[in-house]
């Protein structure tokens, strides 16, 4: 089936069920890592498993009606996310994934000035010279602001060397 | 009161130097950038800028930080009432009759009385936080690890008997917060939490991080789906009608009274300035002689909102200072921000750090003056900026999310960490889930779990510790009549 922008990849009910079992889930991870520890009393009082052992599974419970409301409820649901809409979140994340992965290889300046670029000329349609001239100028500002008015070092990359001489 | 007032003093003795003014300025000036621009919230802001203030003086640090609070609770009502687009959740109600005046005409007014009636809750609250601050430190000196937890647990009651969301979806919410908060190093016996063999789990999880993530990237993904197309009614400001409407505007006294009390009532006890402008403008709207032209452009519905949201800002400053218990997300990362600034809050703190308490109460009565007229200045130049469209503004506030990250403790775990915060904080949004909750619960879950802990021990592992004081006994029974609201508002929505 070819998907349109309208298509509706997922519905509210769908969405409602898997963030209710992913919650669960959580509960289940917490309460398995409190288990590492002693859950109960010792002459000191309550043990250090204690407090996660009774939040997982406060989790597990709450987040299991919140999925037995939903699975009892009838009716048709509501769209949660369409293809359009998906589409849109992609191209916002995907970048970012992008600019936070470079970030150890080339430095922080160096992949924001990439992410911006491809952000606002590529994906945002800005003109070619008006997003380049924004991929520059804000890097430069943020370092000028963190280097030297904040004293808060953000990481250059093998451009460290380079600014060092600046 | 006489002593109150003494200590006030001594406190503008503090905050009245340059570098305290020119800090004001500065976080007032970041505050309205903040409050202006969807996508950089309050609570996101404030934990942006919280790093940078590791290194300074607390009482500095402090004031640059509510400052900018104070910025960003009266910038968010620029575009509410410009755009019909609230730059804060707390000023949506500033848009039902802000932006029917704008189309009207009457932006000018609109503009003015908004920023007067802030102004206006704002030092209200401020002088009723200066009123209550040594008799309820003295009140708070009686409380006990038992009076503690039990408060504690009535923070999270009234979330969920009086919060937006299902009370369900809240508890859920609270109970993450409080499982986050868990992990790591366990404050008593020293042991490892919740860490499954990852290093980078060792140090816990910064709540920064968290709050950057879920309120940062996580309204940039809300808005990237529902782009906003910003047309200001109009960018000038006419001051001759910026005086004859600040002449007239004392003649709404009678709302400007009401929505102030009604405020710092909701800033003291947990609610928070979103919840007080919902309700105040709810209660104007019943009480209000122009009641009926709520909605359509009524100068008395815009006040009703306006002051009660900055009343509740400044009046949350007071549980929050002198029990550690804040009313709202962004009170609870000021509160996270003061632990990290090595200042315990509670009724000690009146007696310990005076200069600080007061340096800090004393500061919001300047500010708030700074902030009216830096938001009327800066009219202009902030319906201008939104004009900037979202592809470009959008990229740029989520580079300066992850460089607020990396500031947190430089590690690149935490970016991960914000990604998946991001988009647990876009879900959970569009679901109905409450973020706040979330929030209160990492930066209480901590001490709240010491002081069970603590009466545990003090009580020997019993139970009835907590009913074993009046004031207990009162706490608990708050607490139960909170449940007992959920529950039946959940019954009612049944039948």
């Amino acid at each position: 089936m070819p998907l349109g922008d309208e298509t509706i990849v997922l519905s509210r009910r769908q969405a409602e069920i898997g963030f209710a079992i992913l919650a669960g889930l959580a509960g289940f991870v917490i309460l398995f890592g409190a288990m590492e520890h002693d859950t109960g009393w010792s002459r000191s009082g309550p043990e250090a498993g204690y407090f996660p052992f009774r939040l997982g599974m406060l989790l597990m419970a709450a987040s299991g009606v919140i999925l037995l409301r939903v699975l009892l409820q009838r009716g048709p649901s509501e769209p949660f996310l369409s293809w359009g809409a998906a589409k849109k979140l992609l191209a916002f994340l995907l970048p970012l994934i992008g600019f936070v992965l470079l970030i150890g290889p080339v430095g922080l300046y160096l992949a924001g000035a990439a992410y911006l670029f491809v952000a606002i000329g590529l994906i945002g349609r800005v003109p070619w010279l008006k997003s380049g001239l924004i991929a520059v100028l804000v890097p430069v500002f943020l370092f000028i602001a963190f280097e030297y008015a904040f004293k808060a070092p953000l990481p250059k990359g093998p451009l460290g060397p380079l600014f060092g001489l600046i | 009161m006489v002593e109150n007032f003494t200590q006030l003093m001594q406190g503008f003795a503090v905050s009245l130097s340059a570098y305290h003014i020119a800090l004001m300025m500065a976080g007032v000036m970041f505050g309205l950038v903040v409050g202006v621009m969807p996508g950089l919230g309050a609570p996101n802001g404030v934990s942006l800028l919280l790093p940078l203030t590791f290194t300074m003086e607390p009482v500095s640090a402090v004031i640059l930080l509510t400052s900018m609070y104070w910025g960003a609770l009266i910038g968010g009502s620029t575009t509410s009432i410009l755009f019909n687009i609230p730059g804060e959740p707390s000023s949506i109600a500033t848009t039902f009759d802000g932006y029917p005046m704008a189309k009207r005409g009457e932006a000018t007014k609109a503009l003015t009385f908004a920023f007067l009636s802030s102004g206006f809750g704002a030092l209200f609250g401020v002088v009723v936080v200066t009123l209550l601050a040594s008799s309820i430190t003295k009140f708070a000196l009686l409380f006990s690890p038992v009076e503690y937890f039990l408060v504690f647990v009535l923070a999270f009651a009234s979330f969920i008997a009086f919060g937006a969301g299902s009370p369900l979806k809240t508890i859920v919410s609270i109970l993450i917060g409080l499982a986050l908060a868990s992990v790591g190093m366990d404050t008593i016996s020293g042991s490892m939490r919740l860490t499954y063999d990852i290093p980078e789990l060792i140090r816990g999880i910064s709540f920064l991080v968290v709050v950057i993530g879920l309120f940062g990237l996580g309204e940039l993904l809300e808005t990237m789906q529902n782009p906003y197309a910003a047309k200001a009614v109009t960018t000038r400001l006419d001051w001759a009608e910026v005086f004859r409407s600040a002449m007239i505007w004392p003649r709404h006294y009678a709302s400007l009274l009401r929505s102030a009390i009604i405020g710092c009532w909701m800033g003291i006890a947990p609610g928070g300035p979103t919840a007080a402008s919902f309700m105040s403008y709810g209660i104007g709207k019943r009480m209000s002689r122009n009641g009926a032209n709520f909605g359509k452009g009524e100068p008395d519905g815009l006040v009703s909102a306006e002051t009660a949201d900055q009343a509740a800002g400044s009046a949350a400053m007071l549980p929050m200072l002198a029990l550690g218990l804040p009313s709202s997300a962004t009170a609870a990362v000021l509160l996270g921000g003061l632990l990290i600034w090595g200042i315990t809050p509670g009724p000690t703190l009146f007696r310990e750090k005076p200069e600080f308490v007061w340096g800090l109460i004393s500061s919001m009565y300047l500010a708030n003056v700074v902030a009216v007229i830096m938001a009327l200045a800066t009219v202009p130049l902030f319906a201008r900026m939104m004009q900037v469209p979202f592809s470009i503004t959008g990229p740029i506030i989520a580079m300066i999310c992850v460089i607020g990250a990396w500031t947190v403790a430089g590690a690149p775990f935490d970016l991960w960490l914000l990604m998946v915060f991001g988009v647990v904080g876009f879900v959970m949004k569009a679901l109905d889930y409450p973020l706040a909750p979330l929030v209160l619960g990492m930066v209480l879950g901590d001490r709240m779990e010491d002081a069970f802990r603590q009466s545990m021990l003090l009580s020997g592992g019993k139970f009835s510790a907590f009913l074993g004081s009046p004031l207990a006994v009162v706490i608990s029974s708050l607490i139960a009549l909170c449940i007992l609201v959920a529950v039946m508002g959940a019954v009612r929505r049944r039948a």
